[in-house]
């Protein structure tokens, strides 16, 4: 997968050069920066539709060739029909166990969602017992995310994630864009690589940025880790890319996320609220241990939690289903 | 809006911005941004290529052997992809340029009489 990999690299600095070719024509010609960059966006079309047709030409390419070897390769059987025989009972016995093995880890690993392992990966909510209850299920304060952190073993990781959204300011113009608020060790424990950049930077305020968003709004500049980006106002240091597959953790990704923030950036006042449940707390299971293990831990505690905190927790008890949600939703979405 | 969409613009027919684009390089390499400008330019602004479209046809161009692509400098020294005709590619060329000739022939006699009665 190395060859596709910088193929896409290729192409996408490509594209890059190319918007900013135009980009550098239509400033000679009087326009403004901002402008200049609109038009020559304009003028190109849809990148992501570009790089799709271009990577399907790829493809036609990769079955061309073997469309002539298996040609190659039925001429020489129908010169010698046993040995054909012979390989055809050895592939058929070979085929059995693979299948088998891969409908398992087809279970397993090859969820849509792109992170890693995401079977280990389960939402902790709450539930509201009161039977006149306005919402049935509810999410996790942060401050009670910092508990559950602190203090559940059957997890190897937990994750805070809150959607929001953030004004960027880009070549003098501004734009909305979707943010998430998330815990600084997000893409670790969910096991999401970044495709260019280390990723949110220690001691200064940093933002991830999605791979559709840096193409279509930053570029696609390669030397875009470490500039500084001003969402909300504040400065931010760009500390990564996403890969493209990964849109979020969202069963549907709409609206669709460009910027992942530290949840500090959020606002100090709704950090320290019990009541304010605006975010979704993720957690990896430890190897080894099983769903209603961790559920068995995080129904515990959270009776704990409604001993100590009766004002707010009093008639919430624990929920932890699996995540990601129901694969038909995903694939709907993937493709 | 721009003047591009009042002129009178003319849809690519399948393959032929791949003859466009083979003709445009047998003047000598270029990169994605120049052969998209050339088009335009040596059409007079007739032909507005859709530049996302390019690439893909540059990629199928590359498939068939037809063209190469290179590393480079751009005008403005920044690093580009420059793709060059091969001699496959030349051959190609003078292939579409025959079939083109007898398209545009066929169509041109079939349109003339038209004209010519007045009945338009």
């Amino acid at each position: 997968m190395k060859w596709r990999r910088r193929m896409e690299e290729e192409l996408e600095r490509d594209i890059a050069e190319h918007i900013a070719m135009e980009t550098d024509d239509n400033i000679a010609r009087g326009m403004s920066p901002a402008e200049a960059r609109h038009a020559a966006l304009r003028k190109f079309g849809n990148v992501a539709i570009a790089m799709e047709d271009t990577r399907n030409v790829w493809a036609w390419a990769k079955l061309d060739t073997w469309y002539a070897d298996l040609r190659q390769a039925f001429r020489r059987l129908r010169r010698s029909p046993g040995t054909a025989a012979l390989a055809v009972l050895s592939l058929a016995l070979a085929f059995a166990p693979s299948v088998t093995v891969f409908s398992v880890m087809d279970r397993i690993f090859l969820t849509p969602i792109p992170v890693k392992a995401p079977a280990e990966i389960v939402e902790i909510l709450f539930r509201d017992t009161r039977p006149n209850a306005s919402q049935k299920y509810q999410s996790v304060s942060y401050p009670e995310f910092q508990d559950f952190r602190r203090s559940l073993q059957s997890f190897s990781g937990l994750v805070y994630e809150s959607r929001g959204g953030a004004v960027v300011a880009l070549n003098g113009r501004r734009a909305l864009a979707g943010a998430h608020f998330v815990s600084e060790d997000y893409f670790s424990v969910l096991g999401v690589p970044m495709r260019l950049g280390p990723g949110f930077l220690k001691g200064r305020p940093s933002v991830i940025v999605s791979h559709s968003f840096w193409m279509r709004e930053l570029a696609g500049r390669r030397d875009i880790v470490g500039q500084r980006l001003l969402v909300n106002g504040q400065n931010m240091t760009v500390g990564g890319v996403t890969p493209p597959e990964f849109l979020g953790t969202a069963g549907i990704p709409i609206p669709p996320t460009d910027l992942w923030m530290p949840v500090e950036t959020w606002g100090v006042s709704a950090l320290k609220r019990r009541d304010w449940r605006e975010g979704g707390a993720l957690a990896r299971l430890r190897p080894g241990v099983s769903l209603s293990q961790a559920s068995a831990e995080v129904d515990g505690y959270c009776r704990r939690l409604a001993q100590e905190w009766p004002d707010t927790n009093r008639y919430l008890e624990s929920y932890t289903p699996c995540r990601p949600p129901p694969r038909c939703i995903v694939w709907t979405r993937a493709r | 809006m721009s003047d591009g969409e009042e002129k009178d613009r003319i849809e690519f027919l399948q393959g032929t911005l791949d003859m466009l684009v083979l003709r445009t390089l047998l003047l000598g390499p270029a990169h994605g941004h120049a052969i998209a400008h050339a088009i335009e330019r040596n059409s007079d602004d007739v032909l507005q290529v859709e530049q996302g479209s390019l690439y893909p046809a540059l990629h199928r161009l590359i498939r068939r052997g037809w063209i190469r692509a290179e590393a480079g400098l751009s005008e403005h020294n920044r690093q580009a992809k420059f793709y060059r005709l091969t001699a496959k590619g030349k051959k190609q060329l003078a292939v579409e340029n025959s079939k083109w000739e007898k398209f545009a022939g066929a169509i041109a006699r079939i349109m003339r009489p038209a004209e010519q009665e007045g009945d338009l």
